[in-house]
């Protein structure tokens, strides 16, 4: 199977990372920060490890600013109802997905979203900008587009919210372990990533970084400290993390940022634009074929393509594909906004993202069926 | 030496507290402790030989939270 669907979850996990997670079943399981056992203080300790690393890899101040989620939404949860106050109003980007704007509709607040420009990211910064208003708390948007692939310019945004005193949240999940991201740097109060995704962990797993406190909580349990309180405990992460925690997935996580590291974000990065760029311009040549974006340069876009064929629906192109041996989502990937945007909300796109392990080759065979005049007829 | 049982609360603070007290050449541990009548429940502290103000200097400018400090008696 040639899977092009790394953006949903990467295909394949590194070998490092099976054998973490399978460690963690063998070796490390006892419940961490319960109890006062050698295997549990093991535990406990080699949790700690896994945050203190994704707290050097995204930029955090602290290994306790790291919160280990059930997956991206849930931490984007935790952030847009443990921070937004009634009457709050928030600025989204026209390419968020569910997992921001879900939430976000339940709790009521009011919202702008801002418009993303796919050839000038100062217009987006001024689009952003315009948006603001007195009451404005925070800004919450995706680092890049899980359809269209268009990153946004984060570092700016993040400027803008330190400069006007507005928090800023980032919907990390395709962007992390895909391009640098460095919260200091880029002014990010709330980081939200999918570990499964760019780091290649397991599903199942979810992190916030969180540089601003969290006054109310979406889950309320067992700590394992603090015990004869009925409250949450007031420090991070144990607040937001009731519950035994996802260990397997954790050491999982751990061993995702060391394979990403032992190759190096640039190199990868660069590996898979060079994949979607021959996408595209293999796509390009098929007259049948719509693409909507301009061609992908780097560090404008992260590796996620999305085309149509001909007036075919999205889910029926991709389900020939599947029949053919070839993974991709078609549909609204849970961003209608964003389809909303580039007008494509009536037949969703087929998307295409590949990752550090698929090839050339497998780039060439796509290709070559979805160009070959087989492909037509079958839809 | 005297020891001391540092209360951190969350076991998140005792071992970043453990790693940096051990840096400083400090011998520290982490340890499950109950806090005692009166007090929030079960918890984790950093257990530190030597001399304690220095060792709790270093761990607030560290933004270590500590609940408590106490005398261990062995």
């Amino acid at each position: 199977m040639i899977y092009f669907d790394n953006a949903a979850t990467t295909g394949k996990k590194p070998q490092n990372v099976i054998k973490a997670t399978l460690t963690a079943l063998s070796e490390y399981s006892a419940n961490p920060g319960r109890s006062g056992h050698t295997l549990s203080v093991k535990t406990a300790d080699a949790i700690y490890r896994i945050r203190e690393k994704a707290a050097n890899f995204f930029g955090a101040t602290g290994a306790e600013k790291v919160v280990f989620t059930l997956n991206c939404t849930h931490a984007i949860n935790c952030v847009i109802k443990g921070v937004l106050k009634k009457g709050d109003h928030v600025i989204v980007s026209t390419f968020e997905h569910n997992a921001v704007m879900r939430p976000l509709k339940k709790i009521g607040n009011p919202y702008s979203e801002a418009k993303v420009s796919l050839f000038d990211d100062e217009e987006t910064v001024e689009e952003f900008k315009r948006l603001i208003k007195p009451n404005t708390r925070m800004i919450i948007c995706t680092g890049a587009s899980n359809v269209f692939g268009k990153l946004l310019p984060i570092e700016k945004i993040g400027k803008l919210c330190a400069e006007r005193g507005i928090l800023f949240a980032v919907d990390a999940a395709q962007i992390a372990g895909v391009i640098p991201v460095n919260m200091q740097k880029m002014h990010i109060d709330f980081l939200c990533a999918a570990p499964h995704k760019g780091l290649y962990a397991p599903m199942g797993t979810g992190i916030l970084i969180a540089e601003k406190y969290i006054e109310n909580t979406v889950l309320e349990g067992g700590t394992g400290t603090n015990s004869a309180q009925l409250t949450q405990p007031e420090y991070l992460p144990e607040r937001l993390e009731s519950g035994t925690l996802n260990v397997p997935g954790i050491l999982g996580i751990g061993a995702g940022i060391d394979f990403v590291n032992s190759i190096g974000l640039e190199k990868i990065y660069n590996y898979e634009m060079n994949l979607i760029r021959r996408l595209y311009d293999g796509l390009k040549e098929n007259r049948n074929i719509k693409l909507y974006t301009p061609k992908p340069s780097s560090y404008d876009y992260a590796p996620v393509l999305s085309f149509n064929f001909g007036d075919a629906d999205s889910v029926t192109t991709a389900q020939i594909l599947s029949e053919n041996g070839v993974a991709v989502r078609g549909g609204l990937h849970c961003a209608p906004e964003a389809h909303r945007y580039l007008d494509t909300k009536d037949t969703g796109t087929v998307r295409l993202s590949p990752c550090a392990f698929n090839t050339g080759g497998e780039v060439s065979a796509f290709l070559k069926l979805i160009n070959g005049e087989k492909f037509i007829k079958k839809l | 030496m005297q020891r001391y049982i540092i209360t951190t609360g969350t076991v998140t603070y005792a071992i970043k507290g453990k790693d940096i007290l051990n840096r400083k050449g400090f011998k520290a541990k982490t340890q499950r402790i109950m806090s005692g009548k009166g007090s929030a429940g079960c918890g984790y502290a950093i257990i530190v030989e030597g001399d304690i103000e220095r060792a709790t200097a270093i761990l607030r400018d560290a933004g270590i939270k500590i609940l408590q400090i106490n005398q261990k008696n062995d």
